[in-house]
């Protein structure tokens, strides 16, 4: 199997599973404040929202409220960059494999994928300081560095495919002037 | 400002064809044709050589710079 074919069949996998799981989690999760979690995929046997075992903060019994609703739109928000951001990514490869590198839809789609993921990294730091600060009452400093998901490398490789983006540019206007060069 | 390509005028100078230029010095009455209508963006010292040597003239009979006035 090329790299390229490779490339293509991970990230439509990439793509699809996470629209599809991404969708699934806003419904259920808007379905289940707004109606009730009759499933208990949201709400724990006791009585507590499953969004105080994902922060691990709270020990007592708890009922749902406005800051859990703020924390439900930070996560909302980083799926919808998420996938947005693996859209236009899936746009620009595809572009790319079949050998349209150049041209303005690829350099558009760099420079949207990079663009997203610099708000997801940004949009992550803000929302953990925010919860933080809601749920422990203070606020830590300081960056991630753990691994690939941490926001800081996500800025930086945001930052990267802008910068890509801009290359890309400058070669397609190169090939048009070679191109016409007799 | 531009520089424009009188190739027509040699062309009819020796009497010859476009198609049998493009012939003689190796490239395609397509790229002859985008040199003679102005879009070209640059031509190789390589090629301009071949022509002139082809055409039997300088490379100032057939590249002119022209003022463009807006």
């Amino acid at each position: 199997m090329t790299t390229s074919n490779l490339l293509k069949w991970s990230i439509e996998f990439l793509f699809w599973a996470i629209l599809g799981i991404g969708v699934a989690i806003i419904l259920f999760v808007l379905i289940s404040v707004t109606f009730g979690d009759s499933f208990g995929m949201f709400i724990t046997e006791d009585g507590t929202p499953m969004i105080t075992h994902w922060y691990s903060e709270m020990n007592e019994a708890y009922t749902f409220k406005m800051k859990d609703y703020l924390v439900l739109i930070f996560g909302f928000s980083r799926i919808i960059i998420f996938i947005g951001s693996i859209y236009y990514l899936r746009r620009a490869s595809l572009k790319i494999i079949k050998n349209h590198m150049f041209s303005e839809d690829v350099v558009q789609a760099l420079k949207r994928t990079g663009q997203l993921i610099i708000s997801y990294s940004i949009l992550m730091i803000i929302s953990q300081k925010i919860i933080e600060v809601l749920y422990k009452g203070s606020m830590s400093f300081g960056v991630d560095f753990e691994g690939f998901g941490s926001s800081l490398f996500l800025f930086i490789l945001g930052l990267f495919f802008v910068l890509i983006s801009n290359a890309f540019e400058a070669a397609g206007i190169l090939k048009s002037e070679n191109e016409l060069t007799i | 400002m531009k520089i424009i390509v009188n190739l027509d005028v040699m062309l009819a100078k020796r009497k010859m064809r476009s198609n049998e230029l493009a012939e003689k010095i190796g490239i395609t009455t397509a790229n002859l044709s985008i040199l003679k209508t102005g879009k070209a963006k640059a031509i190789r010292f390589s090629t301009l050589a071949t022509i002139c040597q082809v055409l039997e003239c300088q490379p100032g009979d057939i590249l002119e710079y022209q003022e463009v006035t807006e």
